[in-house]
């Protein structure tokens, strides 16, 4: 995921954006909803820690909040 | 064998459209069918205005100001800078065909506007990057990811639906809806139909938010919808229809 998350996003961003598909099935059979604030966010709730720290480190600036919204008890 | 000047005319016409041709024909084609959307194959979205119930109540913007809550509508003060989904604007404005001697009782009148969603966009044929394209069900869609502030498909809309992010527009609306992303400054945006309610089988929210039973969202391929009984029943005008774009925001009268 380290290494990957970047196509994993890109692609879900083209099939809920382009396609209208909303659900992703995994290898290991299970469903995820196609949202990187609904669903990747949900649970990873701090950004600071998930996102920053590592974009950070690398640094590399990916403009995903340029738009969408960090939700509630992250900062932008 | 020798040619007259016209012969020769006439043969190196037909050789160039003979070039031409497929390519243009493959642009109009790529431009009309658009990507597949999977869920909603088949239908063909079309919202209906109903002139004589929303006219009446004059000043209410209720419609208006539920699209820019959930949307993350910027409020610009300057005019130019504005961003707008969902607009009033004047009869004679929106109908400039039809306003010197048709429908008189509506001259003056402030009338709602959107996004035609048209059948044949012309946006969707100038944007240099695809990111503005026409969905299988007829929503002609923004990808906000691709767009890279050109402007074209302004320039092509004949409706004055699009707006462009001359700044960041977040520090200029008043309560973000965190479930719905903002736009960056430097691209273009405009109505989506509602289409992340479609998603989840909610109509629009302007058509939700009407108290005047004004508006009316359906499926114009599905015979028993209620905006097709509603355009068999009454009479009904679309903007500009002698462009050809075929819109699909119709006006009862």
């Amino acid at each position: 995921m380290r290494k990957n998350h970047v196509d994993l996003l890109t692609r879900w961003r083209d099939w809920v954006v382009r396609d209208g598909d909303l659900e992703y099935v995994a290898s290991d059979g299970k469903e995820y909803t196609m949202s990187l604030t609904q669903t990747c966010l949900e649970c990873h709730s701090n950004k600071d820690k998930f996102c920053d720290r590592c974009h950070d480190y690398l640094r590399v600036s990916p403009r995903c909040w340029d738009c969408h919204n960090v939700p509630k008890g992250g900062s932008q | 064998m020798r040619f007259t000047r016209r012969e020769f005319m006439k043969l190196v016409s037909m050789g160039l459209a003979g070039l031409s041709c497929p390519g243009m024909a493959s642009k109009v084609c790529a431009a009309s069918a658009g990507p597949i959307a999977g869920a909603s194959r088949g239908k063909s979205w079309a919202m209906v205005i109903d002139l004589t119930a929303c006219t009446d109540k004059d000043g209410c913007k209720d419609c208006i100001e539920a699209c820019n809550r959930i949307h993350n509508i910027p409020r610009f003060t300057d005019v130019k800078r504005q961003i707008r989904w969902i607009w009033n604007s004047a009869y004679e404005e929106l109908f400039p065909e039809q306003s010197t001697h048709v429908r008189q009782e509506l001259r003056g009148k402030q009338i709602l506007a959107l996004c035609n969603h048209c059948e044949n966009p012309p946006c969707v044929l100038v944007c240099p990057t695809k990111a503005t394209f026409k969905r299988a069900d007829g929503i002609v869609m923004m990808d906000y990811h691709r767009c890279i502030g050109c402007r074209y498909c302004m320039a092509a809309c004949p409706y004055g639906a699009r707006s462009f992010n001359w700044q960041d527009p977040r520090p200029f609306i008043q309560n973000i809806d965190l479930t719905y992303p903002t736009r960056t400054r430097g691209v273009v945006e405009k109505c989506n139909f509602c289409e992340e309610r479609l998603a989840r089988n909610l109509i629009p929210a302007c058509v939700e938010a009407c108290k005047e039973k004004g508006l009316f969202f359906g499926d114009l391929n599905d015979a028993g919808s209620n905006v097709r009984k509603l355009l068999s029943k009454r009479y009904a005008m679309q903007r500009k229809p002698e462009l050809g774009t075929r819109p699909k925001v119709f006006y009862l009268v």
